[in-house]
């Protein structure tokens, strides 16, 4: 198990070289660059000269990527081109905290929330208590959290005045964005566990607890949930990965100063070492949540392990 | 057991994890000083005047440093700062600059015209790769110095004494004041080569303006609060001014709303809605800007390089429908390019430009070789991708079809590729903002133009309108300044049609009754000048 683990970890060496390559060629292949646009076109073409000098960018391209390559392996993702003096190791020490708290917190709500209704439906198939309980799920996969928030402001802040409208720090504003980023992934949980429990109650093995007299209680748990996870937890890497990283569209609602809009930002003003720098942070958070998952996969399922 | 209780500790470790995020976080106690709570969209690229290039962010640089010259919001023009006076010579090519003798660094030190030196210097250097160089190409050897050319020594300014600065100049530029005031801010030379780039942040700053920078949040907040040294402060009356920096506007809003910020631009989404609710619609200002919206014609694409086809097209935009129905702030509807409030600007009552004008639409059609638009090869209108920029180009659509029976395809292009595209002059027209460098009609005519020095994207050429620019951006007589002015927007908007003016930008402001303020029509607000009752 040890030597499996260490092999995955040596092998995102590579696989974050290609992507750092790909990203690469990629941005530079989209038409423009960061100085640029009608704000700054009038400026005359010697101050833009010296601006894209300042950041070697008129350099050929694969100067500018081994380059790259060679501040990445000593820990150095570069300078942001929109904020002078600003590194891209800064930006991601300021925001990616806040994202990930964000983050965790609102798929502790997904799970809190999704998991148990998934086994109430199954438990219970096609009784009041699934339809309800898949209702709601079809709400919340259907309300876009672009949606979803303003309305939560306009209930709680605005009309109930309980909450307050938006920024972060404190938990009673943690409480509207953790909720709008988790009842959309609640939702798709709840499915996913319903649809994986249905599947799980009839198999064999479970007749043969009933009919061996192992108590209910202990055979859901037991034997029906820990097997149902497995699609479940699949899900649950990526997921991971993505809100740790931070939602650009939540953390816009509620002015959170996270991640998520970099990632966008970084694109629409061609400001490539952001964009290679929050692209390979979700890289190496989507491999290491990939790699904790079949880890996991190990513990809910021996036959998995013994491959 | 040993699982559960690994689960109860890894569940336990979370929730203090989460717990201690937030502790220290609790809502601060009432304060006790006049404070007043603002949004910014951006967060400050940076806070160093001599880099600083987004017009959102200057409110934040006038309030921590002083301005060799400001600005007068009522008539655009030049007013006293740092410098109480100024003079031309008379071959106005040299400025002579008076500074006061009071004004003081932070750290104590005098403010003097060696600083001044430094922050024009610092911005022309190569080295420092600032976006505002070019506004001072006009100074002697600043291009130069900027290309590497020359030295910093040769460049045109000198120092007479510590409180009198000069500049020598290229040509007897008339609104060399004006140019000046949007990178006259002078910065600290010792704090700037101790901290470096960074050396504005709340630890190392050095500053001269009414208000400190005591705190800066990354995309969260930023703390000013009263500078007790500055050289007005007895005027300064709120003491302390927090900037949130909220990019979604409907979110401001809702802030505004729950009382969370003090002063907010409307959204336009929610303009109808506040103008119908009888305690918002009484807080309610409207505000004009120097932004033109437009429409820019590539005078070399097929059909529109005949002058007549670009008349019928303008003349078939019905503006104030287009301002009442789909744009709804404010705007003034506008048939000539500099808007109302810069220097040179061009009144409604002169009638010049092209109206609407269905029928003389049609005929100028017709007269160009497309009767009812019969013949006429495809046409393609385009904007930069937005919600906004749609609705009025779907609007446009209507009336070329209405108006003149021609059908316009209409296409977004996101935002850098667009620029690009016209650039290279791969589009027919276009819908374009442009926002004053300086309140002066130079800045539009000139500036979008001028067949050398212009954007070159309209692809037109009028020598007599080239004269008439190049003349007035020298004219000290202000009255012949004004004429020339009015004739090149008669050349460029009526006899030639190249740029089709819409509609003046505008916003719509709500601000609490407790705080008095001024409304910028540059978006350069002077917060030092607020006020605010205080609460009983």
């Amino acid at each position: 198990m040890i030597s499996y683990i260490i092999r995955r970890i040596l092998w995102t060496i590579p696989t974050l070289l290609i992507i750092a390559l790909i990203t690469f060629l990629l941005m530079h292949a989209i038409p423009g660059g960061p100085f640029t646009g009608p704000d700054i076109s009038h400026l005359p073409d010697e101050v833009l000269k010296n601006m894209e000098d300042f950041y070697h960018l008129n350099d050929s391209l694969f100067k500018q990527f081994t380059e790259y390559i060679w501040n990445l392996l000593q820990g150095d993702l570069g300078p942001s081109y929109a904020e002078r003096g600003k590194t891209v190791n800064e930006i991601i020490a300021q925001h990616l905290p806040i994202s990930a708290t964000l983050g965790v917190m609102s798929l502790l709500v997904a799970m809190g929330i999704g998991i148990p209704l998934g086994i109430s439906s199954a438990l219970k198939q096609n009784s009041f208590r699934d339809y309800f309980g898949m209702f709601v799920a079809v709400l919340g996969v259907s309300i876009p959290a672009m949606t979803l928030g303003p309305l939560l402001i306009w209930v709680f802040a605005l009309k109930l005045n309980i909450l307050p409208v938006a920024r972060w720090g404190t938990f009673k504003q943690a409480i509207l964005p953790v909720f709008t980023l988790g009842i959309g992934n609640a939702a798709i949980l709840a499915r996913l566990t319903r649809a994986s429990m249905l599947q799980v109650i009839r198999e064999d093995y479970i007749r043969t607890a009933r009919a061996k007299g192992v108590v209910e209680r202990r055979i859901t748990v037991h034997h029906s949930l820990k097997n149902a996870l497995i699609p479940v937890v699949t899900i649950l890497g990526p997921l991971l990965a993505g809100l740790i990283t931070g939602s650009m569209v939540v953390e816009q609602i509620f002015a959170i100063p996270g991640l998520g809009k970099f990632f966008v930002s970084s694109v629409l003003g061609r400001n490539y070492p952001v964009i290679m720098g929050t692209v390979l942070i979700f890289a190496v958070f989507l491999i290491v949540a990939n790699l904790l998952v079949d880890i996991v996969y190990g513990w809910l399922d021996p036959r998995i392990r013994n491959k | 057991m040993k699982r559960t209780l690994m689960i109860l500790l890894v569940l336990t470790f979370l929730m203090v994890q989460t717990v201690s995020l937030f502790a220290g976080g609790t809502e601060e106690a009432a304060e006790q000083v006049t404070s007043v709570n603002l949004r910014t969209s951006l967060n400050p690229e940076t806070l160093d005047p001599t880099l600083l290039f987004s017009s959102n962010v200057n409110i934040m640089e006038r309030m921590l440093f002083v301005s060799l010259v400001d600005f007068d919001e009522v008539n655009g023009e030049p007013s006293p700062d740092l410098a109480t006076s100024w003079e031309a010579s008379a071959d106005g090519k040299t400025w002579t600059f008076h500074l006061r003798d009071d004004v003081v660094w932070t750290n104590g030190e005098k403010l003097t015209a060696k600083d001044v030196q430094y922050s024009i210097q610092r911005i022309l250097d190569p080295a420092v790769a600032s976006p505002l160089a070019g506004r001072l190409y006009s100074i002697e050897n600043a291009k130069e110095f900027n290309t590497g050319a020359a030295e910093a020594s040769e460049l045109g300014i000198k120092i007479v004494d510590d409180y009198t600065i000069q500049f020598m100049i290229n040509d007897p530029i008339a609104f060399f004041p004006s140019q000046i005031r949007i990178v006259g801010f002078p910065v600290p030379q010792e704090t700037v080569e101790t901290h470096g780039d960074r050396w504005f942040e709340p630890e190392n700053i050095v500053s001269s303006g009414p208000y400190l920078l005591t705190e800066w949040k990354p995309n969260d907040m930023l703390v000013f609060e009263k500078n007790p040294d500055y050289y007005d402060a007895e005027n300064v009356q709120i003491e302390k001014v927090v900037m949130y920096v909220v990019e979604d506007d409907s979110t401001a809003m809702s802030m505004f709303e729950a009382g969370e910020i003090d002063t907010v631009d409307v959204p336009s989404g929610d303009i109808d809605r506040v103008n119908k609710d009888p305690i918002l619609s009484e807080q309610v200002t409207n505000v004009s800007q120097l932004i033109s919206y437009m429409i820019q014609v590539n005078t070399e694409a097929v059909p529109f390089d005949n002058p007549l086809v670009r008349k019928a097209f303008a003349a078939a935009i019905d503006k104030q429908s287009l301002v009442k129905n789909i744009a709804k702030g404010g705007q003034t509807p506008t048939n000539t390019l500099s808007p109302q409030g810069v220097f040179g600007s061009v009144s409604p009552s002169a009638g010049i430009g092209i109206e609407f004008d269905p029928v003389q639409a049609k005929e100028y059609l017709a007269e160009a070789g497309y009767p009812n638009g019969k013949g006429l090869p495809e046409v393609q209108f385009n904007f930069n991708t937005s919600e906004f920029n749609r609705n009025v180009a779907e609007a446009l659509q209507q009336m070329w079809l209405k108006n003149l029976g021609v059908d316009v395809a209409v296409k977004n292009i996101e935002g850098k590729v667009y620029w690009d595209i016209i650039v290279a002059g791969g589009l027919q027209w276009w819908r374009m903002g442009f926002a004053a460098e300086l309140p002066d009609a130079h800045s539009f005519l000139y500036d979008i133009a001028h067949t050398t020095n212009g954007e070159k994207n309209l692809r037109w050429h009028r020598t007599d309108f080239d004269a008439l620019v190049e003349a007035a951006m020298i004219e000290t007589d202000l009255d012949k300044r004004r004429e020339m002015y009015m004739e090149a927007e008669r050349i460029l908007c009526e006899e030639e049609a190249a740029v089709i003016p819409l509609w003046n930008y505008a916003y719509v402001n709500l601000t609490k009754p407790f705080l008095e303020r001024q409304y910028s029509k540059q978006q350069i607000d002077s917060v030092k000048n607020w006020k605010v009752t205080p609460k009983e």
